[in-house]
């Protein structure tokens, strides 16, 4: 006999019938997860290919009397304005990571690997500066550093005796360097986020096997601490060096006004224009232009996502590491935190302040203080423009969160947990949005819901400012699912399998439970970094969904500067209470790890 | 023939599992066949990497294999046409990690099956079940405390309940010792042993340790690259092996390679090798003039100081001692013998200095003449099955 012979079992038409079933219902559910990760993300690339290609001088791209050119293309590679606005971006992305990366390398350094006092205070303080809107640093800091009226240039010349009438400076936050200095301290966070777990996790015997080998301070640096942390910096940059290129905050708010246009303004110029029809096609051409020059970088930044797993300078291993004594240098380092929280937290927040009590800006001064009212703030309360504003706010960070984190967990699964070949191109897909800056964003969502006004009617609502904020942070929240879901043993739901659990109850009761942390911590920094954009929110707004951070922006163009305070000082207590829950919970996760 | 396959509680048939991996085509199982017979504690041993783990979960429901047939009591579970998924398999298992619930008590770890079944039982029924299963590990009275603040070894009890509280078909052991300590394990053995004759439970359990399998199983397949190499009692694979591989896997060998000079009516074979001529049982199809291996196990090689002195005079080589290494119980020698290292377990009373002559004996009975060409375990070879 050989092995080939079995026993005589009819085959029972029951599991044949149900596992027909199954296979459905998973393959539904992946494809219908593909489909709406294809929907939110190729259709607004696609839309833009589109549209550059299409003559569009106050028409609608998809409109017929706007014909099919190459025209869009000759005007912007043709036109040497285009290459001032890549220099300028150029160079305003080079300043202001430098200057970001040196602040958070050096505060890293500070609390990971040195004695330095108030560690966990400076960690907070640090983090706490995330809940402080790009728009909000920019209209502070344009208070603070106004040649001619800046607390800090009236405070500098008045220690150094040459406040004359009229006199300017030494600052002019209106100028390339103000921009590049504000839009680095914005950030710093961020940055420090991104690179203080390498610090910290970096094995100290490998510094202390250099040292005894013989190595001095500056060669151990050089040879050994840099090398290794070199993958976790490098992908820290490339991973900033896209959010400097699509930011836009703080192009709008202080280069405008200096005359300095990069990329970003730029297209929001031609989609949005103050007065005059919008020109899509030129738009759309700029914003394509934009996503090659973001795409190369992040493209770099997979593959060395890649090679840091292998690198694993990061062992999660808990070691007692010796710190570097500071000794006598501790009342400097001391004294540069100090100053470092004075520019990018407490200097803003009280110039805010002190704008929002006060009827007219004018410097503070003891004869001003007689005029110190609430007034902008009972004023608010009576604005149905405010109330309005702070609901549709709420209402769009609490949608967004849900729908983010919820694309995110889908997406996570099926790249984590299924070997379907098309695992990897999903992932690649959920990551695009990453690449894709703000404007082009908010642009071609615009584009979209255009089209489809009369079948999906979200155009001049919130609901098309949820959709485009899903779109963007879907990357974010994908990158964090993935994280949390892998460090979930398959076998914690295989065991479930075996009890004879389905798929919806190894969901329900085993993965949902154990992923909670991670989950209510991603919605949290979604919720948070959702109501702070303004890029999406002001090329989507309508009279009917006015966000807070348009109508701070709003309030600055129009020159009410105690209105822009005192709705800034409302959106701080939103953000700043935020980023300390972020705080909070990131912590409780990583207390139940 | 198919009757007796009726009173067969697994049967797998021809499993094949391909893997593709970058390089191309990974056969992490490659067409095997064996049987369980109800209440049988039957262990898959090899090492890492040899599809042990691969045909346990293909059994389980988690991989699906490229190509077989399983049943579980006459019911087909898997062939070409039906896969039936793992939650509707009816067994138990015990994963290598545990995988014990971190987020649930540990009265809702062992009420999860349960909990989850179709035929939902009443909650008196799930509690009353819940603690004699919890009762059955040694682990009554715990049910209320959080999963993860148990010790290694209650988690792995914790598993064990959580797998037999539904009265399952079968249980499944996916290395389920591999993570304890050594004392640990020891004592885990017996008592996963004598819960298995307790409740009579048919049992498949996989390690890559020979001392685990040895002494639990009541029949052992032994697997290699994919392959089974040989089936039978504990003893069978440890003093007949069926190829060079499973003499040496099994308890380590010392193994000279050579070419048949003889082959004897009584079944003692004689090999021609590098350190001499050695004399032992034929084993399998030797044919003279091919390539053959003489193994013998470490404990039976004998040292004595006379040549003379010798039980059995068969094969009698002339060595130094080269190393030593006491560990209590018994000493590892390493003895040169021409160019070649014999190594030799000796009592832990026996006394021999480093560079000392001494003669090395391998009694006829022990040494094992066994075809140097490797070839797959078939049913024929299994003395149960004839």
């Amino acid at each position: 006999m050989t092995a080939v012979e079995t026993p005589p079992v009819e085959v029972e038409p029951q599991p044949k019938e149900r596992r027909r079933f199954r296979i459905t219902g998973r393959g539904l559910y992946i494809g219908g997860t593909v489909a709406l990760l294809l929907y939110l993300v190729a259709g607004p690339v696609g839309i833009l290919i589109f549209s550059s290609f299409k003559r569009t001088e106050g028409a609608l791209p998809f409109e017929a009397i706007a014909p099919y050119s190459l025209e869009n293309y000759r005007d912007v590679f043709l036109s040497s304005s285009t290459y001032d606005v890549v220099w300028n971006t150029a160079i305003y992305a080079a300043g202001a990571l430098f200057l970001s990366f040196t602040i958070a390398i050096a505060l890293a350094w500070l609390v990971e690997r040195t004695d330095i006092p108030l560690r966990n205070t400076i960690y907070t303080l640090v983090i706490a500066a995330l809940g402080i809107p790009a728009v909000i640093a920019g209209i502070s800091w344009g208070l603070l550093g106004n040649p001619r009226i800046g607390v800090v240039n009236v405070f500098l010349r008045f220690i150094f005796g040459a406040d004359a009438p009229g006199a300017e400076g030494p600052f002019n936050v209106f100028s390339f360097w103000g921009m590049i200095f504000v839009q680095a301290i914005t950030m710093v966070p961020v940055t420090f986020l991104l690179i203080t777990g390498a610090f910290r996790a970096m094995d100290a015997s490998l510094e202390e096997a250099a040292v005894v080998s013989g190595a001095s301070f500056r060669q151990t640096v050089r040879k050994v601490s840099l090398p290794v942390l070199a993958p976790a910096l490098l992908s820290a940059l490339i991973y900033q060096l896209v959010t400097v290129v699509e930011s836009f905050d703080i192009p709008l708010v202080i280069g405008l006004r200096s005359g300095i246009s990069v990329l970003s303004t730029r297209v929001f110029i031609e989609a949005v224009p103050i007065g005059g029809l919008p020109n899509y096609g030129i738009a759309s051409t700029f914003s394509i232009l934009m996503l090659v020059v973001a795409l190369g970088p992040l493209l770099y930044y997979n593959r060395i996502i890649a090679r840091a797993d292998r690198f694993g300078t990061v062992t999660g291993k808990d070691f007692r590491q010796k710190r570097y004594e500071l000794g006598r240098a501790k009342p400097f380092a001391l004294l540069g935190v100090f100053l470092y929280v004075l520019v990018a937290l407490i200097l803003p927040l009280l110039i805010l302040v002190w704008t929002s009590l006060i009827p007219f800006y004018e410097v503070p001064s003891m004869a001003a203080l007689e005029r110190v009212s609430l007034d902008a703030f009972r004023n608010l309360n009576d604005s149905a423009f405010f109330t309005d504003a702070l609901r549709n706010t709420i209402v769009v960070g609490l949608a967004v969160a849900v729908a983010a984190m919820l694309i995110g967990v889908l997406t996570a699964w099926i790249v984590v947990r299924t070997r379907t070949k098309w695992a990897r191109a999903i992932d690649v897909l959920a990551y695009i949005p990453h690449a894709m800056p703000g404007v082009i964003i908010g642009t071609s969502v615009l584009l979209i819901y255009l089209r489809l006004r009369e079948w999906i009617p979200v155009h001049g609502s919130v609901w098309i400012i949820v959709i485009a904020l899903s779109t963007q942070y879907t990357s974010l929240s994908t990158r964090l699912m993935n994280g949390a879901i892998s460090q979930i043993q398959v076998q914690l739901e295989e065991a479930a399998e075996v009890s004879g659990a389905n798929q919806t109850q190894i969901f329900r009761k085993v993965l949902l439970p154990l992923i909670m942390p991670p989950f209510i911590n991603g919605a949290l920094l979604i919720f948070l970094l959702s109501i702070r954009n303004l890029t999406l929110a002001l090329i989507l707004q309508s009279p009917k969904s006015i966000l807070l951070s348009v109508l701070i922006f709003f309030r600055w163009d129009a020159g009410q500067t105690e209105d822009t305070a005192a709705i800034g000082i409302v959106m701080l207590a939103i953000t700043l209470a935020m980023s300390i829950a972020l705080r909070r919970a990131s912590a409780i996760g990583d207390a139940t790890r | 023939m198919f009757l007796r396959f009726i009173d067969d509680m697994i049967s797998v048939a021809n499993l094949v599992k391909e893997f593709r991996v970058a390089e191309g085509i990974k056969v992490a199982v490659d067409d095997i066949s064996f049987q369980l017979k109800d209440g049988e504690f039957f262990t898959l041993l090899g090492p890492s990497g040899c599809g042990k783990t691969t045909t346990l979960r293909s059994i389980a429901g988690l991989e699906k294999p490229t190509s077989g047939v399983i049943s579980i009591e006459g019911r087909k579970v898997f062939d070409n046409k039906v896969l039936v998924p793992a939650a509707e398999r009816q067994l138990g298992m015990v994963f290598q990690s545990y995988a014990v619930w971190p987020h649930m008590s540990v009265f809702d770890n062992v009420a999860f099956p349960l909990q989850v079944s179709d035929n939902k039982p009443s909650k008196a029924e799930i509690r009353s079940r819940v603690e004699e299963a919890l009762e059955l590990v040694d682990l009554g009275g715990l049910g209320e405390r959080a999963a993860t603040k148990l010790s290694g070894g209650q988690q792995q009890r914790l598993s064990l309940a959580r797998a037999l509280v539904r009265r399952p078909k079968m249980l499944l052991l996916d290395e389920p010792l591999s993570n304890l300590d050594a004392k640990l394990r020891e004592r885990m053995r017996s008592e996963l042993r004598v819960i298995q004759q307790q409740i009579g439970i048919t049992t498949l359990f996989v390690t890559h340790d020979q001392i685990e399998a040895l002494s639990m199983s009541d029949r052992v397949a032994v697997m290699n690259a994919g392959k089974i190499e040989q089936v039978g009692s504990p003893r069978d694979v440890y003093h007949d092996p069926a190829s060079a591989f499973v003499a040496d896997f099994i308890g380590g060998a010392n193994m000279f390679e050579g070419t048949v000079e003889a082959v004897e009516p009584d079944g003692s074979a004689t090999v021609k090798t590098d350190i001499g001529r050695i004399h032992g049982r034929g084993l399998h199809g030797l044919e003279l003039g091919h390539a053959a291996v003489a193994s013998i196990h470490l404990e039976d090689v004998e040292l004595v100081k006379d040549p003379s002195a010798a039980t059995d005079r068969a094969n009698v080589l002339a060595g130094r001692v080269g190393l030593g290494l006491f560990n209590g119980p018994s000493v590892l020698y390493r003895v040169h013998v021409g160019e070649r290292v014999v190594e030799a377990h000796l009592g832990g009373h026996d006394l021999f200095a480093n560079d000392e002559d001494v003669s090395v004996v391998f009694p006829k009975r022990h040494v094992r003449i066994l075809s140097r060409e490797s070839k797959a375990w078939t049913f024929e070879d299994d003395p149960d099955m004839q």
